[in-house]
């Protein structure tokens, strides 16, 4: 019984597959110019946003790989709010011809980074001995509660695409807002009783060739930036409609947790009474947090925005970027210094921020202290007072306080 | 077989246990060690263990038996650069609860007694993958000058070959203890590293100040070197367990995906292309037919990158799937040998990045890879497929780890790998043009210094090799004509030639011309510069690089001076080299040989290399000059 069953199966996803032909002698010319490693043959990635507590993403995605790539499919998530159901894969030949379905068995699961961290990984296996051949993969990533809304990353440095699309459907009092990078497509609205659609599609498109000594390939390709207006994350309530706004959320998401016991307060004192100006009261206080405090990387759940709080690193002594960032404000507040946190994307690459666009595309976190115009790498137990890393120099960083969030540049150095 | 064992165990008279003489009490530091600021043996740690005892012991229940290994152990952190040493990581093999990790317990003692207990909030856990699960702990408080003292226990089921306890780490150890009680019906075998470090009293093994092991260059694994104790399960009840090589092979040999696999049946497709090679291999020399046998795999197959002693999937499957991992390779290519009618075996074998064999110690475990061993007119062939680039008769270097098991039917043998000489040969004829250098050059290598030259042509990228390697800050080279001779031919050796232009390579200062011969040098970097060494160097195969290049002396210039010849070699004379010039009529050659004719040199070799490496990076950079007539 069971061999038929498999063929029946098998059968349903032959019919309900695409229409464009998976032969690559099918392609049109058009891609396959510049000679691309990998071609998208057709890629539907859909959004559906149910409501703050739910998002369901749906991708479906054929390639064909003309250079072996590193023989696994990836796909990210967060164990603490994400999850990825219905994953399925098979490989075609240049035919076109089913080779292999990728069982489930196969499929690795396994922590992405080394260390502590909520952030997993399955690893789909699609290698197969002879290029070119064809991967179809699909699966829904369920997410409970959302801050980010999914891209559409249209293409990578050595892709081309004959066809890919996009949607994200939303209900009343669900907005978003998106912004076009390096593309003119316009944008579908549908609109139904009780949702809004918003879909880009896209066809063949070459793989582009980028000079030497042009500004970074990242920031060349083209892509749809989107975000919520409002969101909500495990039952905190914010907003990107501006960074004024989402500074502000920072701010809340992280208010209170500067607080220190008054007996670390008194240390501070102690430790600080000789100083004659704020300028020495900060080299104390910056040597102190670099001569006793370690940086240990701590990424849990919204722990990803949220930093320890300062009793925590002050107690434990150590933290990661945040939490030694969030516990250096809270010593200098004893000493009435007004510092702030700044969000920043630290890294030889550049990433996708712009001032006038909301999207938190940040990894790291330093400090700014106004009084002496100063910023403070908090994870470095070597680095001189108000030296910045070369992976944040010259990068525009999210400041975020009371007053909510300002953007500001770290000078060269 | 888990169950067997816990009956085994219950039904005997329990236990002839040897009394631990290793005293670390929880708490109770020394003075000395609270007070210790630089530790004497190596002033340079940032951090020492001071005391690591561990104790495993067996218990036995009805429903579960298991070892139950108990660490304790401190370290003193000497310097804010040893804080590292504070975030401690822990893997569990937690599939199915195979391994426990149980009653954690740490605090940090400051160097004026001042005490601070590990807390909850210090240990993360996460799930690495199905199999492995990390815990994390990370210290509070860390001051320099403070101890962390650690204890936990890892209760695990695997009785037959208990995790390794190293002795040695990346900081030194002052000492440490190992004490397994192990009931007198259990009988291990003892793998151990740097055994010279160990000292025995029954079942006690300890060491005292093992000095920190930092990663060097040329070396097998770090693994290899890292001093261990390895247990592995040899009799229950004078029983054997895994008794003999002889044991192991039958195993294989009957195996599903071992010996199972190398039949006619599986590799159907194969048979029918090679059939007019099968039909007339009566006739053919055996290079020619491992060659044109092996090129049928590899139309067929290609390998994944894995290494392991079983197949990945059934050869059927490897072959719908046109890729298999390395045992698919080569047992498919031992099946179509044997279609053939020569007489082959599986040989399998440790690779260099695995660790090293012990080949006493009949323990499948050992082995990641298999190749083909072949005999015929009294000599022994060595096959081993990976892809075109490289010689099938010729090992893959990772494959070169001294031994390996032949796997006859009924019987085993441990037969050595042999030793592959390499060689690099590079002619060239110069002229100098201005402020350039043209010219062309030949160039052929044989075995494994052949493999990545091939490559490098077969994947388009041999001009852009070369182009960056004879560039530097300075120059920079452009390569024509590029040919290759036997490009497609699997052979041991490979040729090519090319013209070449170098842009900047000649510097003029007032009427001179000043050339360095640094073309076509083996390492672009002295590769012993370190000052100390603690390992053995492993080249993996003995190689021996010549370069003669000839400088035509350009229109209007005479010679002015050339630079001294160095002939150098080891007083073994395992290693050597040779720079020499002369001038015949206008043309100025030079001839450069670097030979190494040993794969291994001891620790106490490593000097005079390192001074005669010295002594060659000195003679590249004199410059040849020609003054204007």
């Amino acid at each position: 019984m069971r061999p038929y069953i498999s063929i029946c199966i098998l059968l349903c996803f032959i019919v309900a597959s695409n229409a464009q032909s998976l032969k690559v002698a099918d392609f049109p010319a058009e891609v396959l110019v510049n000679d691309p490693g990998v071609i998208t043959v057709f890629k539907e990635h859909k959004v559906k946003v149910k409501s703050d507590k739910k998002v369901i993403e749906s991708v479906h995605h054929i390639y064909t790989l003309f250079e072996q790539d590193e023989g696994f499919n990836v796909i990210y998530y967060e164990n603490s709010f994400q999850e990825v159901k219905n994953l399925s894969a098979k490989i075609y030949d240049a035919n076109g011809t089913v080779i292999t379905e990728i069982k489930k068995k196969e499929i690795i699961d396994h922590a992405y980074i080394e260390g502590v961290s909520d952030s997993r990984v399955k690893a789909i296996p699609t290698s197969y001995g002879v290029l070119p051949y064809t991967v179809e993969i699909s699966y829904d990533k369920i997410h409970k509660g959302i801050m980010f809304y999914p891209d559409f990353d249209i293409q990578w440095p050595n892709e081309a695409v004959i066809s890919s699309s996009y949607s994200i459907e939303t209900p009343a009092g669900f907005d978003i807002q998106y912004k076009q990078v390096n593309i003119d497509q316009e944008v579908k609205i549908d609109q139904d009783e009780n949702n809004t659609t918003h879909s880009w599609t896209v066809t063949n498109i070459s793989k582009p060739i980028f000079e030497k000594h042009s500004s970074p390939v990242r920031k060349n390709l083209p892509k749809v930036m989107i975000s919520p207006h409002d969101f909500s994350i495990e039952g905190y309530k914010g907003s990107m409609t501006s960074w004024n706004d989402f500074g502000d959320f920072m701010y809340r998401l992280n208010e209170g947790r500067q607080k220190l016991d008054p007996g670390y307060i008194k240390e501070i004192l102690e430790l600080t009474k000789t100083a004659k100006t704020d300028h020495e009261t900060v080299a104390i206080l910056y040597k102190y947090l670099q001569d006793n405090f370690r940086y240990v990387s701590i990424q849990l759940g919204i722990g990803g925005w949220k930093a320890e709080e300062a009793n925590f690193v002050f107690k434990n002594k150590y933290g990661d970027c945040k939490g030694l960032s969030n516990l250096m404000v809270a010593l200098l507040s004893v000493k009435n210094i007004e510092a702030h946190p700044v969000l920043i994307y630290s890294g030889k690459d550049e990433q996708f921020v712009f001032e006038d666009f909301v999207k938190p595309n940040f990894n790291h976190e330093v400090i700014y202290i106004p009084s002496q115009d100063m910023f403070l790498e908090c994870t470095s137990n070597s680095a001189p007072l108000g030296y910045m890393g070369r992976g944040t120099q010259g990068k525009k960083g999210l400041m975020f306080s009371s007053d909510g969030g300002t953007f500001l540049l770290i000078n060269r150095m | 077989m888990k169950q067997q064992l816990s009956i085994l165990i219950l039904c005997l008279p329990f236990l002839l246990y040897s009394q631990s003489s290793a005293k670390i009490k929880w708490g109770k530091i020394p003075q000395s060690d609270l007070d210790m600021q630089v530790y004497e043996k190596d002033s340079s740690a940032t951090a020492v263990v001071l005391n690591d005892k561990t104790v495993g012991e067996i218990y036995v229940f009805k429903d579960r038996s298991f070892f139950d290994i108990k660490r304790h152990y401190r370290i003193k952190i000497l310097q804010s650069e040893g804080y590292e040493y504070g975030n401690i990581e822990i893997p569990i093999y937690s599939y199915k609860k195979e391994e426990q990790l149980k009653h954690i317990k740490g605090q940090v003692i400051h160097p004026d007694g001042s005490k601070y207990k590990l807390e909850k909030e210090n240990i993360n856990k996460t799930k690495r993958n199905k199999y492995y699960t990390d815990t994390y702990i990370n210290f509070p408080k860390l001051v320099p000058g403070c101890i962390i003292e650690l204890q936990y226990n890892i209760e695990t089921e695997d009785f037959f070959s208990i995790r390794p306890w190293y002795f040695q780490r990346e900081i030194p150890v002052k000492d440490a203890t190992l004490n397994m009680k192990i009931p007198e019906v259990l009988k291990y075998i003892i793998l151990a590293n740097n055994e010279e470090q160990l000292k025995y009293t029954d079942n006690l093994c300890y060491v005292n100040d093992v000095p920190g092991m930092k990663e060097e260059e040329f070396i097998t694994t770090m693994d290899d070197y890292m001093g261990r104790v390895q247990y592995q399960l040899k009799e229950i009840n004078n029983r054997p367990y895994f008794s003999t090589w002889q044991k192991v092979c039958e195993e294989l040999t009957e195996s599903k995906y071992f010996g199972q696999q190398i039949k006619a049946k599986k590799i159907k497709s194969l048979i029918t292309e090679a059939r007019p090679i099968l039909d007339n291999a009566n006739t053919m020399e055996v290079e020619e037919l491992v060659n044109s046998l092996a090129n049928v795999v590899y139309e067929n197959l290609k390998w994944n990158g894995d290494y392991n002693i079983y197949v990945n999937e059934d050869l059927k499957k490897c072959l719908e799937a046109k890729e298999g991992n390395s045992a698919a390779l080569n047992l498919a290519f031992l099946a179509l040998l044997r279609e053939s009618g020569r007489v082959a075996y599986p040989f399998i074998v440790s690779t260099r990045n695995h660790g090293k064999l012990y080949p006493f110690y009949p323990f499948l475990s050992q082995f990641n890879h298999t190749m083909v061993f072949m005999k015929h007119d009294n000599k022994q062939y060595m096959i081993d497929l990976s892809d075109r680039s490289k010689f099938a008769l010729l090992p893959r270097a990772n494959s070169l780890n001294g031994t390996g098991l032949v796997v006859y039917s009924e019987n085993a043998e441990i037969v050595t790998t042999p030793i592959y000489k390499s060689t690099s040969f590079v002619k060239t004829n110069l002229k100098i043009e201005g402020e350039d250098i043209v010219g062309s050059a030949s160039c052929s290598f044989k075995n494994h210094l052949s493999i990545k030259e091939r490559k490098k042509h077969l994947e388009d990228k041999a001009k852009e090799k070369w182009e960056a390697a004879l560039s530097s800050d300075i120059s920079k080279a452009t390569v024509t004509n590029l040919n290759s001779d036997n490009l497609e031919e699997n052979s041991a050796k490979f040729a090519e030639s090319f013209d070449l232009k170098i842009s900047g390579k000649v510097e003029m200062l007032d009427d001179l011309l000043l050339v360095t011969n640094d073309l076509f040098l083996p390492f672009k970097t002295n590769p012993f510069s370190a000052k100390e060494r603690n390992f053995q160097i492993d080249l993996t195969y003995p190689r021996k690089y010549i370069v003669i290049s000839e400088y035509v002396i350009p229109k209007g210039y005479a010679l002015e001076s050339i630079p001294e010849p160095l002939v150098a070699s080891l007083p073994s004379n395992k290693m050597s080299c040779k720079i020499i010039y002369t001038q015949k009529g206008d043309v100025i050659n030079c001839v450069r040989e670097l030979n190494f004719k040993s794969p291994v040199f001891d620790v106490i070799e490593y000097q005079p290399i390192r001074g005669i490496f010295d002594l060659i990076f000195q003679n590249i950079e004199e410059p040849i000059v020609f003054k204007k007539l």
